[in-house]
C-alpha cells in the first residue's frame, strides 16, 4: 500500500462485491442468493465462511457485514459506486 | 419450533386506534376485542383504585374525566416525560401506556386463538426516530412479548395491499394519513423483493390536524356569537376544548357521507364560570376549505418525494391509501388530481397495517407460539439442524444442514433432497468433515414446496433423519427492514460522519476511526471526550437531531490524552431501534460504552419562542431581498416557509397552554424551517456558489483525466452531468450530494500523484500556527520534510495526517454541534 488513503483502503476492504466474493457484474438474483448462502453458513458456524480475501488483505465476514453488503448492492446508484472500487487493482 | 399450524401476529399500534392481525400461513384475520370490534382506541384510563381500562371503555371517559384518561401518547413515545393520573396519584410513561394497549391486544389474540403470543411484528411510522422505535420495543417487552420485530407502516400496508403479487415490477406510493402522523413511501418491487426506494413524511401531520383546524374554527364561531374570546392557548379554555374535540371529530366523520352536520355537545361549555351553548351547523364545503391546506401539505410531501427520486407522477402504478382520514372524499379527489394515479381501492384503510405486519412476521419466520421442549428424536432417526429460509423470492435457494450427535450409530455420508411433488430431486451430495452439507433447491413458483431429506451411510444403507422434511414458501419478501434516517457521529466542524445511511439494512454494525480535538487532562473540570450521535439527512450536523451521546470523562480515561488521539468508534443498531456505541482508545488500551439520554430533546416554550423569533427575523431579511430582486421563485418558496412559521406560532400558543404534544410539533417544525432558511440563505449567494462549484469541477476533471482509470473517468462524467443538471435546477442540496462523488473521485486521483503528499505538507505547514500542540506539530513537520527529501512517500503521508489532527476545527461551528470532541 503506498498512496491509497485510509478511506480508500476501507472502501476496498469492505467493498460489497469483495465481501460477498462476487464479480462486479453479478446479477441481482446472484447477489441475493449469495447473501442468503453466506448467512446460512455463518449461522451454522461453518469454518471458512468467516473470512474472505480482498486485494488489501483478509477481512472478517460477519452476518451484519453480509446484510449490509447485499443491501448496498440493491440500490442501483450505490452499486455503481461499488463496482468502481471492486475494480481497484491490488497494490 | 413446535409442529402444527404456525401463528404469526402483526400489530398496528396507532396514535388513535390500534389493531392486531393473525396469519396462519393461509388466512389473515383480525382479532376482535372484548367489545367485538377490530379497532381498539389507543386510550388508557386509571381510576382512583388504580384499575386500568383500555380501548373503547376508556375512550368514553376522555371527555368527562380527562385527568385520568390519556390518549395520543404515541406522539410522545421516546420523550422523557410521564403522564399523570390524578385520582390514583400515579404517573405513567408513554411506553407504559402503550404497553397497556399491547397487553390488551395480546389478550385478544389469546381469546381468538387460545395461544398467548410471545413474538410479534409491530408497525411503526417510517419517520420514527431512533428513541421512538426503541420506546416501542420497550413497550412490547413490558407487555410480556419475548421479542418483537419492527416494520415500517408503509411496507406493511403495501404487503397487505398485495403490492408485489398484483404487479411484480412497478412503483407504488403508500399514502398513510393517520390520526397523528403522515407517511409517504415510494416502493418498488423487483425480482419478488419489495424495496423501499425512499420515504418522506411529517411526524406531526394527521387527522388530528383536521380536527384542530375545525376546533379553531368552532372556537372562532362561538367567540363571535357570544361576544367572548376563546383561544386554545387559554388554560381556562383547554378543558372545554377537549369536550368540543370529540364533537368536532364526529361531525368530520359524518361529513364524509353527508353534506351537512351539526356540532353539538350534550351539556353547555363552561368557561370562566360562564355557560356557552354549542349548536353549530357546518357543511362539507366549510370542512373541505378548512382541511384543504392540510391535505395540500401532505401532497407537497408526495410530489417532493417523487421528484427527489426522479419519478414523474404518471409513473406510479398505484396509490395505497392507509388511515381513517383517507376515507374523506376531499383527500381522494385531491390525490387523483395531483398525482394522476389510480387508487388501490377495496382495502380497509384502517386495518391494512396490522394485516401487513402479520404477513411480514411470516416472511421472517417469527412464530408467535411459545417454544416447546424439543421432541425426542424418532427411534433410529439421526438428528440434523436445517438452516433454510421460510419464505423466499429466490426459486433456487440454498439449504444448509449440520448433523447432530448420532450416539454411535452409522453416520450419514451422503444426502439427497426430493421434492414431494416428484418434480425435482437433487444430486447425492457428500457430508463434509465438519458434518455439514449444503445444497441448492428448486422451488415450485408461487407455492409451498416440501422436500424430503434422504441420508445414506458410507456403506449405502439408508439412515432416517429428524426432521426428515423441510418446507419453503416461494413468495415475495421484504429485504431487511431499512433505516428511516441516516445515523452518524457529529464532528467538531459541523460535519457528520455517517455510520448508517438512510435505507441501510438492519441490524447493522460499523466502526470508524476519528481523532480527538482537544487534549484531555484528568483532574481538569469538565475535561471529557463527547461523542454526539445524530440522525438526519443534512450535511450540517447541527441540523440533524441528536439521538444519544457517549461521553468519556477524563477521570475514566485516567491518563493525559493529547489532541489528535485515535478513537475507534463502533455503532451497533438493531431492528428494534437499540443503538449501542463503543469507543476504543488504542493509546491507553481502554474501551468505553454507555450511551446517555436517548430521548427526544425537551421543548420548553421559552426556548422555542427564542428560536421562532430568530427564524422570523432571518425570513424577513430573505423576503426583503427576494422582493428587491423580483425573484418570484424565491418568493414562492418563502411563502411555504412562512406558512410553517404561522403554524408554529399557533402551536406555540397551545404549547404555552400546557399542550406538550404541540411543543414537540413546534420543535420539529422549527427544525425543518431552519433547514429551509439555511438553504434559502445559500441560494442568495448562488452566483458565488455556482462559480465555486464550476472551479471544483474543472480541477476534478483535470485530476481524473491525468491520474484516473477508465471507470473513474466514466463515473466522473456521470457525476458532473448530475451536478450540471442540479445547477440548472438551482438545487443546492442536490449539487452538494453529487459533488461528494466528484470530490471522492478527484481525491483518489490527486493522491495517486507521486508529489501529492509533499504538496499537502507544504500547504499544512502554512497553517502550523493554529496547531493545538505547536511543538508536536513542528516535530511532525520536520519528520515530513526529512521523508520528502528521501522520496519516502509513506513517511510524508504519515506526517501530513498527524499534522491534520493537530489543526483545530472552527470553534464557532463546534458550539452548534453539541460540543463534539471529535474530528
Amino acid at each position: 500500500m503506498s498512496v491509497v488513503s485510509p478511506g480508500a483502503y476501507a472502501r476496498v476492504l469492505t467493498n460489497p462485491f469483495i465481501v460477498l466474493g462476487l464479480p462486479p457484474n453479478a446479477s441481482p438474483a446472484e447477489i441475493e442468493r449469495q447473501g442468503q448462502r453466506l448467512l446460512l453458513q455463518l449461522g451454522a458456524g461453518r469454518d471458512g465462511a468467516a473470512t474472505y480475501v480482498s486485494p488489501v488483505g483478509p477481512g472478517t465476514r460477519t452476518p451484519d457485514l453480509v446484510r449490509w453488503a447485499v443491501d448496498q448492492l440493491r440500490d442501483p446508484r450505490r452499486r455503481l459506486f461499488h463496482e468502481l472500487w471492486a475494480g481497484v487493482p491490488p497494490r | 419450533m413446535p409442529g402444527g399450524t404456525p401463528l404469526y401476529v402483526g400489530i398496528d399500534l396507532g396514535t388513535t386506534n390500534s389493531a392486531v392481525a393473525t396469519f396462519d400461513g393461509e388466512v389473515c384475520a383480525l382479532a376482535r376485542n372484548s367489545s367485538g370490534g377490530s379497532l381498539t382506541p389507543s386510550v388508557v384510563r386509571i381510576d382512583s383504585r388504580g384499575n386500568v381500562t383500555v380501548g373503547a371503555r376508556a375512550r368514553r371517559f376522555l371527555e368527562t374525566d380527562p385527568a385520568n384518561t390519556r390518549a395520543e401518547f404515541k406522539r410522545l413515545m421516546g420523550t422523557a416525560g410521564a403522564l399523570s393520573f390524578a385520582a390514583s396519584a400515579t404517573a405513567r410513561t408513554p411506553e407504559e401506556l402503550s404497553a397497556e394497549i399491547l397487553r390488551s391486544l395480546r389478550s385478544d389474540v389469546r381469546e381468538a386463538t387460545g395461544i398467548d403470543p410471545e413474538r410479534a411484528v409491530i408497525a411503526v411510522p417510517a419517520m420514527f426516530e431512533l428513541p421512538q422505535s426503541r420506546a416501542t420495543a420497550e413497550a412490547a417487552r413490558l407487555a410480556g412479548f419475548e421479542s418483537v420485530e419492527l416494520i415500517q407502516e408503509p411496507v406493511a400496508s403495501a404487503l397487505a395491499a398485495g403490492c408485489p403479487t398484483v404487479n411484480p415490477a412497478g412503483a407504488w406510493l403508500v399514502y398513510d394519513l393517520g390520526g397523528g402522523t403522515f407517511d409517504a413511501s415510494l416502493l418498488e418491487a423487483r425480482d419478488g423483493l419489495l424495496r423501499v426506494v425512499a420515504h418522506d413524511g411529517d411526524n406531526f401531520l394527521g387527522g388530528r390536524d383536521f380536527d384542530t383546524a375545525l376546533l379553531d374554527w368552532v372556537l372562532g364561531e362561538l367567540s363571535r356569537r357570544n361576544g367572548v374570546t376563546l383561544e386554545r392557548k387559554d388554560p381556562a379554555v383547554a378543558a372545554a376544548a377537549r369536550s368540543l374535540k370529540l364533537a368536532v371529530e364526529d361531525a368530520r366523520i359524518d361529513l364524509t357521507r353527508v353534506e351537512r352536520a351539526t356540532i353539538a355537545t350534550s351539556s353547555p361549555l363552561v368557561v370562566s364560570g360562564r355557560e356557552i351553548e354549542v349548536d353549530i351547523a357546518i357543511d362539507r364545503a366549510t370542512v373541505e376549505a378548512l382541511c384543504a391546506p392540510i391535505v395540500r401539505r401532505s401532497i407537497e410531501v408526495c410530489t417532493r418525494l417523487l421528484s427527489d427520486n426522479g419519478f414523474e407522477p404518471g409513473r406510479i402504478e398505484r396509490v395505497v391509501l392507509v388511515g381513517g382520514p383517507t376515507v374523506m372524499p376531499l383527500v381522494r379527489q385531491m390525490l387523483r388530481e395531483h398525482l394522476a394515479a389510480s387508487l388501490a381501492d377495496g382495502e380497509d384503510p384502517m386495518t391494512l397495517v396490522a394485516r401487513g405486519a402479520a404477513l411480514f412476521a411470516a416472511t421472517f419466520g417469527l412464530d408467535a407460539r411459545p417454544k416447546t421442549e424439543p421432541v425426542p428424536p424418532a427411534a433410529g432417526a439421526f438428528p440434523v439442524w436445517i438452516h433454510a429460509p421460510t419464505v423466499t423470492a429466490d426459486l433456487q435457494p440454498y439449504l444448509l444442514g449440520r448433523l447432530g450427535e448420532g450416539s454411535g450409530r452409522a453416520t450419514p455420508a451422503f444426502i439427497r433432497a426430493r421434492r414431494s411433488d416428484g418434480g425435482w430431486t437433487s444430486a447425492e451430495l457428500p457430508v463434509d468433515s465438519e458434518g455439514v452439507f449444503e445444497m441448492q433447491l428448486l422451488l415450485v413458483s408461487r407455492a409451498t414446496s416440501v422436500f424430503g431429506l434422504e441420508a445414506t451411510a458410507a456403506d449405502g444403507s439408508l439412515i432416517p433423519l429428524n426432521p426428515g422434511t423441510v418446507s419453503i414458501v416461494h413468495g415475495s419478501t421484504v429485504g431487511d427492514p431499512p433505516l428511516s434516517r441516516t445515523i452518524g457521529v457529529a464532528l467538531a466542524d459541523d460535519r457528520v460522519r455517517p455510520f448508517f445511511e438512510r435505507g441501510a439494512a438492519l441490524p447493522a454494525k460499523r466502526t470508524f476511526v476519528q481523532h480527538t480535538v482537544s487534549t484531555v487532562i484528568p483532574g481538569r473540570e469538565g475535561s471529557a471526550i463527547r461523542i454526539p450521535i445524530v440522525q438526519g439527512e443534512f450535511d450540517a450536523a447541527h441540523l440533524c437531531r441528536p439521538v444519544g451521546t457517549l461521553e468519556i470523562r477524563a477521570e475514566e480515561i485516567g491518563a493525559h490524552l493529547p489532541a489528535g488521539s485515535v478513537v475507534e468508534i463502533t455503532l451497533t443498531l438493531d431492528r428494534a431501534g437499540h443503538l449501542a456505541a463503543r469507543a476504543h482508545l488504542p493509546q491507553i488500551g481502554k474501551t468505553f460504552e454507555h450511551v446517555e439520554h436517548l430521548v427526544l430533546p425537551d421543548a420548553p416554550p421559552a426556548k422555542l419562542e427564542a428560536s421562532l423569533t430568530s427564524l422570523r427575523d432571518r425570513l424577513a431579511v430573505l423576503r426583503a431581498a427576494a422582493f428587491a430582486g423580483r425573484d418570484t421563485e424565491a418568493i414562492r418558496r418563502l411563502g411555504g416557509a412562512e406558512r410553517l412559521l404561522v403554524d408554529a406560532a399557533r402551536d406555540l400558543d397551545a404549547a404555552r397552554g400546557g399542550d406538550e404534544d404541540a411543543a414537540q410539533k413546534v420543535r420539529r417544525n422549527l427544525s425543518d424551517l431552519d433547514a429551509v432558511v439555511d438553504e434559502e440563505e445559500a441560494n442568495r449567494s448562488w452566483p458565488e456558489f455556482v462559480s465555486e462549484t464550476l472551479g471544483l469541477l474543472a480541477a476534478a476533471s483535470q485530476w481524473v483525466a491525468a491520474q484516473g482509470n477508465d471507470t473513474e473517468r466514466r463515473m466522473l462524467g456521470e457525476a458532473m452531468a448530475a451536478v450540471r443538471s442540479a445547477l440548472d435546477a438551482r438545487a443546492a442540496e442536490s449539487v452538494r450530494r453529487h459533488m461528494r462523488v466528484v470530490n471522492q473521485l478527484a481525491c483518489a486521483s490527486y493522491f495517486r500523484h507521486p508529489k501529492a503528499w509533499s504538496w499537502e505538507l507544504d500547504r499544512t505547514a502554512a497553517e502550523i500556527d493554529r496547531a493545538s500542540d505547536r511543538d508536536e506539530a513542528e516535530r511532525h513537520l520536520r519528520r515530513g520534510r526529512d521523508a520528502a527529501s528521501k522520496g519516502d512517500v509513506d513517511g510524508v503521508r504519515a506526517a501530513v495526517q498527524a499534522l491534520w489532527r493537530l489543526l483545530p476545527p472552527d470553534v464557532e461551528a463546534n458550539t452548534r454541534v453539541y460540543d463534539s470532541g471529535l474530528r
